[in-house]
């Protein structure tokens, strides 16, 4: 399977998480609001200038910035 | 006498404000947006006739953080006294209060799991199964509609159960076979060094948490033993295949699944169902086309309530203050007061309340109603998404749009909100331009400048209000891009932002709730800052010096500078000694063109036509307007920042950046109608 950033998964798809390669701070505070690894996640918003991207995760809707995102590697699932 | 301590902690926006307002009868302000508690708020109330302490700590997403405003409840859980503590979870989002509420107990033995809004749950299909959360978890649950005021008193009965009896038996989190080992091998080092007996702190050192091992550090000292036990721990974890630096990332993914495993048996919804109502919402106010000309109209549609409705008021109110002033004239008169002492209360006291309370009630009376709807239903987290591209470019963070929406209420209640901001160079950048908001002092006197030179039409002056604003937002985005490439460099660090699900408001509690906490604090304000200003204003021209008045001296000696700015010394004045309260800037101006014959300070007709006949033109409305964004802090603002940087630094910077920027503007615009009118 091959491994894509969030930031590149379009709105209405979905991801399963593999990896987070984001600094230790950012890490840390994503893993505290759900963003762990075999997590299933969903893009449901982009902002309308692009960027950020929101994502449904464990219940709740957290918007992150492309160069963030970019550092949660999963895997597209239909 | 107390009979115990509990705080109420939880993630953000989960309605501990208003829980501990229903408990404790106090008015906490609320709103549904992450990070509207700021500091502690203490308050009390009875449980079986024994008084319990109650502490509402700051929203908070973990206990493993580096941003100012969740050390503050990290910092209070570790380290102060305390009996007991109840988490609050919104049953929206079980899950991730879950992860928080799990961490928690792991400091705190004895912890209560309250989960909030299980009315909200129901309607959107999620049920929530109180009983088997407790049993999952080992410790004491209540389900609650804080809104609604359902299981309030059950919630009381529970924490003084919590206080009474002994600790819960909380069920611990299981970790992979190597850390259990290293967490049991470090635990008697923590409790040795530190005094902590249970797992969390452990935990922390284990992984070398940077925020808390400084902590610890400033509390207890150096732990020698802690260290040492800690280095055996690595290196076996090490010999095991657990690298030092993947620890931290294996003890937040079993905290993280162990909640989702508590989910599955206490949880009854799928996870995506009940977002489809929010989904369509958000598709139209977050949209690609419509996302910015909606917030542009609903904005508009706010201040074209306020200007159009407050007209009416305003009228009644100064005509009802000219009535009263007549009558205290002729009680004055009555009782053979000095002439002077007739003319200090009437036209200087008298005069300037009537002013301020008849010109800035009215507009804030309607306009705080109306934010705080759009606050309570969800709304400003969506325009934080929508303008985070700018503040990115600018080198800010995206929740500087949520300080920039306090500080159109009050700019130190903007200035405190930066804290939610976690990089301190972003919240500085935050802090410094969050005056270019029109606070409640400065937002009606634009609309009042409005009205008196630019358009009777409410329509019209709602568009110009919206159009400054949005002016005041594209001119916060390039200074804070100026100020991150030049004192405050750096490139913007990484942010999350929440959106929460929208919320019916309760409007009748929001109207009281904006009358009774935010109008009359405002008119409160009003009156002691116009009262002694009245009496100065009215010594500034009356006092006469070489045939002169002490304000039209200032004005004169003033006058060249402000002409430069389109201004004149007259409004300089104004703006000078409006410093410690914007609000009176507008009558100071107008005392100062009566040259101390104060009875034209009448009604807004009136006010204009003095103003005009002192060489007051549409420009020159346009400068003061332009001045009224961008100058200086007020005293209470500079305060504010004093406490929160630390630093006179920041300080001065806070107030030198708005006044080169209003100055710059003014400058450019004077020069352009010279040139071109």
């Amino acid at each position: 399977m091959r491994l894509i950033p969030l930031s590149d998964i379009k709105k209405g798809e979905k991801a399963v998480i593999r990896e987070i390669k984001t600094c230790e701070k950012l890490r840390q505070r994503l893993m505290d609001m759900g963003f762990v690894e075999g997590t299933e996640v969903r893009c449901v918003r982009i902002s309308p200038f692009g960027d950020p991207k929101a994502f449904l995760v464990r219940g709740s809707v957290i918007a992150l910035r492309s160069e963030d995102s970019s550092g949660i590697l999963g895997v597209k699932i239909p | 006498m107390i009979y115990g301590k509990i705080v109420l902690a939880g993630n953000p926006n989960v309605g501990k404000s208003t829980l501990f307002n229903s408990l404790t009868g106090m008015k906490q302000h609320t709103g549904n947006w992450s990070g509207k508690t700021v500091g502690t708020a203490k308050g009390r109330f009875k449980a079986g006739g024994k008084e319990i302490e109650l502490i509402d700590l700051p929203g908070t997403y973990s206990l493993i953080t580096d941003s100012a405003e969740e050390e503050i409840t990290r910092n209070f859980l570790c380290f102060e006294e305390f009996d007991g503590a109840v988490i609050l979870c919104d049953a929206c989002c079980l899950e991730r209060g879950l992860i928080f509420a799990l961490q928690t107990a792991q400091l705190i033995p004895k912890t209560l799991l309250c989960v909030n809004m299980l009315d909200d749950a129901e309607k959107k299909g999620i049920k929530i199964d109180i009983k088997a959360l407790s049993e999952e978890t080992g410790l004491p649950a209540i389900g609650i509609s804080a809104a609604k005021g359902e299981g309030i008193e059950e919630l009381k009965a529970a924490m003084l159960k919590l206080l009474e009896e002994p600790a819960p038996e909380f069920i611990p989190i299981r970790y992979p076979k190597a850390l259990e080992n290293a967490i049991k091998a470090l635990a008697p080092a923590v409790f040795e060094d530190f005094g902590f007996k249970t797992v969390f702190p452990v935990l922390r050192v284990l992984e070398n948490e940077h925020g808390f091992a400084l902590e610890l550090e400033k509390c207890f000292g150096h732990g020698e033993k802690t260290a040492s036990e800690r280095e055996k721990a690595i290196l076996h974890l090490a010999d095991e295949g657990i690298a030092e630096e993947d620890i931290a990332a294996k003890i937040a993914s079993c905290n993280v699944f162990r909640a989702e495993e508590i989910c599955l048996s206490a949880v009854s919804a799928s996870r995506s169902e009940h977002r489809l109502k929010d989904d369509r919402i958000d598709s139209v106010l977050t949209g690609r086309l419509l996302g910015i000309p909606i917030m542009l109209l609903l904005f508009g549609f706010i201040f074209w309530i306020t200007v159009s409705g407050a007209n009416y008021p305003s009228a009644w109110l100064s005509l009802a203050f000219e009535k009263v002033g007549t009558w205290l004239e002729a009680l004055l008169s009555a009782a053979n007061a000095p002439l002077v002492l007739k003319s200090l209360l009437v036209d200087g006291v008298w005069k300037v309340l009537g002013w301020v309370v008849a010109v800035m009630l009215p507009p804030m009376a309607i306009f705080f109603p109306l934010f705080t709807i759009l606050e309570d239903i969800g709304y400003l987290p969506r325009v934080a998404f929508n303008l985070d591209r700018g503040f990115k470019s600018a080198g800010a963070c995206g929740k500087q749009a949520l300080t920039m929406c306090m500080g159109l209420g009050c700019g130190a209640v903007g200035v405190t909100g930066a804290r939610i901001i976690d990089s301190p160079r972003e919240r500085l950048i935050s802090i410094i331009t969050n005056s270019f908001m029109p606070c409640n002092g400065r937002l009606p006197a634009i609309i009042a400048l409005t009205s008196m030179f630019f358009t009777d039409s409410s329509v019209l002056g709602a568009a110009i209000l919206t159009l400054a604003v949005a002016f005041s937002v594209l001119m916060t985005f390039i200074v804070s891009k100026i100020l991150s490439k030049t004192v405050l460099k750096g490139v913007p660090t990484g942010f999350t932002l929440e959106l929460p699900p929208y919320r019916m408001p309760d409007f009748g509690k929001v109207i009281i709730r904006s009358i009774f906490d935010r109008t009359l604090k405002i008119l409160w304000r009003a009156i002691i800052v116009a009262v002694p200003a009245g009496i100065i204003i009215w010594l500034c021209s009356n006092i006469i010096i070489d045939g002169r008045t002490v304000l039209g001296i200032l004005s004169a000696a003033f006058d060249p500078f402000a002409k430069i700015f389109g201004l004149d010394g007259t409004i300089f004045c104004g703006f000078l000694l409006s410093f410690p309260a914007n609000e009176i800037a507008l009558p100071i101006m107008a005392m100062g063109y009566a040259g101390g014959e104060l009875s034209e300070l009448g009604s807004m007709a009136k006010t204009a036509a003095l103003f005009s006949a002192n060489g007051f033109s549409g420009i020159t409305a346009l400068c003061t307007a332009i001045f009224f964004l961008f100058h200086w802090p007020c005293a209470t603002t500079l305060i504010t920042i004093q406490k929160e940087t630390k630093s006179i630094k920041w300080v001065l910077l806070s107030t030198v950046v708005p006044l080169i920027t209003g100055l710059s503007l003014c400058f450019f615009i004077n020069i352009m109608s010279k040139l071109f009118l």
